[in-house]
C-alpha cells in the first residue's frame, strides 16, 4: 500500500478543466486521474460547477414585480408575541465569562481566543461560545431550561443574523465581525435579551 | 454566511419585513425563471411569480419544514406554471379555462425534472457566489457568467492585479464556492 499518494492539486484540476495546462502537465494529470477515484470525482465536481455557471441563464424578475412581491407581506400592526399575555421579556444577566479569567503570569495572548459566556434569565440559561473564525467570530450555543423551539437573533446597526434552534435547542449563528451586538432569543413563552454582547476585542 | 431559510421563515412569522424582503430577493430569479424556461411569456411568468409569493404569504405560518423553503417554492412555482400553461393552451384551442376537457389537454411544453434540478443547482451556485468577497464575485462573474469571457489581461486590469495571479485566484475562489455550497447543505 502506497502511503505517499500525491493527488492532483485543486488548482491543477481547475486548470485542467479550463484547458489551461501545458501538454506535459495535462498528460501527467490525466494519467493520475485515470487511476484515482478521488481526483476523478473532484474533476467531475469542478466540471459540473463550471458548467452550471457557464450555462446559467436564470432571469431576474422585473424590478416592479419584485417590489410587488415584497409588498405582499403586511404583518399585523401589533407584533405576534405582544398579543400573547404569557410571553415574558427578560434581560439576561451574565453569570460566567471565561474571558474574565486572569491569564497565566507573564503570558499575553497574541491571538484572539475562544470565549465562553453563560447568561441567566429567570429559569433559562444561555450558554454561548464565541470562536474566532478567520477575521470574524462564530457564535454557537444552547438554551438550557424549558425549551423546545425558538429563534435567536444577533443584531448591530448594519447587520442582523439569525438562526433557528434545533431539537436540542442548540444554535449556530453565521460569522460576524468584532463589535457590540444585541442578542435576542425568541422562545414561545419568553423573549430573552442580552443587550450588549461584546464579540471579539 | 447568510441567514438560513428556516431562520428567515421564523422571522417572518414574527412580522419581520426585512426577512421577507430577503426571501423574495433570494428566490426571485429562480421563481421567475421556472415559468420562463417552460415557455411562458413574460406576462404569464409574472402571474406565476405573483401567485407563488402570494401563496407563500398565506402559508407562512403553516409550512411544516421551513428549512425546505426552497423545495416548497420550486414545487409551488412548477404547479402554478402548469396551471397557467394549461389555461393559456385551453384558451388558444378555443376552449375556456373552466372547460375540463380543454384544461386536460396534454402538456406540450413539460417542465422536465432534469431542467428543474438544473435551475435549482444554478440558483444555489449563484447564491454561493454572491456570498463571496467582491474580488471573487467579480472574477467568477467575468470568467464564467459572460457569454464570451474577456482575456486574462483584461480581467487582470479590471481587478487591478497581474495576469499571472488570475489562475491561482480563480482556483481559490472556486474552492470558496465549494465550501459555501457544502455549508448550505
Amino acid at each position: 500500500m502506497n502511503l505517499h499518494v500525491s493527488h492532483v492539486s485543486f488548482a491543477t484540476i481547475v486548470d485542467l478543466v479550463e484547458q489551461r495546462l501545458p501538454q506535459a502537465a495535462r498528460a501527467a494529470a490525466h494519467a493520475h486521474i485515470a487511476a484515482c477515484a478521488r481526483c476523478a470525482a473532484e474533476v467531475d465536481e469542478v466540471e459540473r460547477l463550471v458548467s452550471l455557471m457557464q450555462t446559467d441563464d436564470l432571469e431576474d424578475a422585473p424590478p416592479a414585480l419584485v417590489q410587488r412581491a415584497i409588498g405582499l407581506f403586511q404583518p399585523s400592526a401589533a407584533p405576534r408575541l405582544s398579543t400573547q399575555a404569557a410571553v415574558r421579556h427578560i434581560l439576561a444577566v451574565l453569570g460566567f465569562d471565561s474571558g474574565a479569567m486572569q491569564p497565566v503570569a507573564g503570558f499575553r495572548a497574541a491571538l484572539p481566543v475562544a470565549r465562553q459566556l453563560l447568561y441567566h434569565a429567570d429559569g433559562y440559561d444561555l450558554d454561548l461560545r464565541l470562536t474566532p473564525t478567520g477575521v470574524e467570530w462564530t457564535i454557537a450555543g444552547q438554551v438550557l431550561g424549558v425549551c423546545d423551539s425558538g429563534e435567536i437573533e444577533l443584531s448591530a446597526p448594519q447587520r442582523t443574523v439569525r438562526a433557528a434552534l434545533n431539537q436540542l435547542c442548540e444554535f449556530l449563528l453565521p460569522p460576524v465581525p468584532s463589535g457590540t451586538y444585541r442578542l435576542v432569543l425568541y422562545l414561545p413563552a419568553a423573549v430573552v435579551e442580552v443587550s450588549a454582547l461584546m464579540v471579539g476585542s | 454566511m447568510e441567514s438560513s431559510d428556516e431562520a428567515l421563515v421564523l422571522a417572518c412569522r414574527r412580522g419581520d419585513t426585512a426577512a421577507w424582503e430577503t426571501i423574495v430577493a433570494r428566490y426571485q430569479r429562480l421563481i421567475y425563471s421556472i415559468p420562463r424556461r417552460a415557455g411562458l411569456s413574460e406576462d404569464a411568468a409574472a402571474d406565476v411569480f405573483q401567485q407563488v409569493f402570494t401563496t407563500l404569504v398565506e402559508k407562512l405560518e403553516t409550512i411544516e419544514q421551513p428549512a425546505r423553503l426552497g423545495a416548497w417554492l420550486v414545487t409551488t412555482a412548477r404547479r402554478e406554471t402548469w396551471r397557467v400553461s394549461r389555461q393559456a393552451r385551453a384558451l388558444a384551442s378555443g376552449g375556456s379555462d373552466s372547460d375540463p376537457e380543454a384544461m386536460a389537454l396534454p402538456d406540450s411544453a413539460p417542465l422536465p425534472d432534469e431542467l428543474l434540478l438544473r435551475l435549482e443547482a444554478q440558483h444555489r451556485v449563484r447564491n454561493a457566489v454572491m456570498q463571496l468577497d467582491e474580488r471573487c464575485r467579480t472574477l467568477l462573474r467575468l470568467l464564467f457568467y459572460q457569454p464570451e469571457p474577456p482575456p486574462y489581461a483584461a480581467i487582470a486590469t479590471a481587478l487591478g492585479t497581474s495576469e499571472g495571479s488570475i489562475g491561482p485566484t480563480r482556483a481559490r475562489c472556486l474552492e470558496k464556492v465549494r465550501k459555501q455550497l457544502d455549508s448550505a447543505v
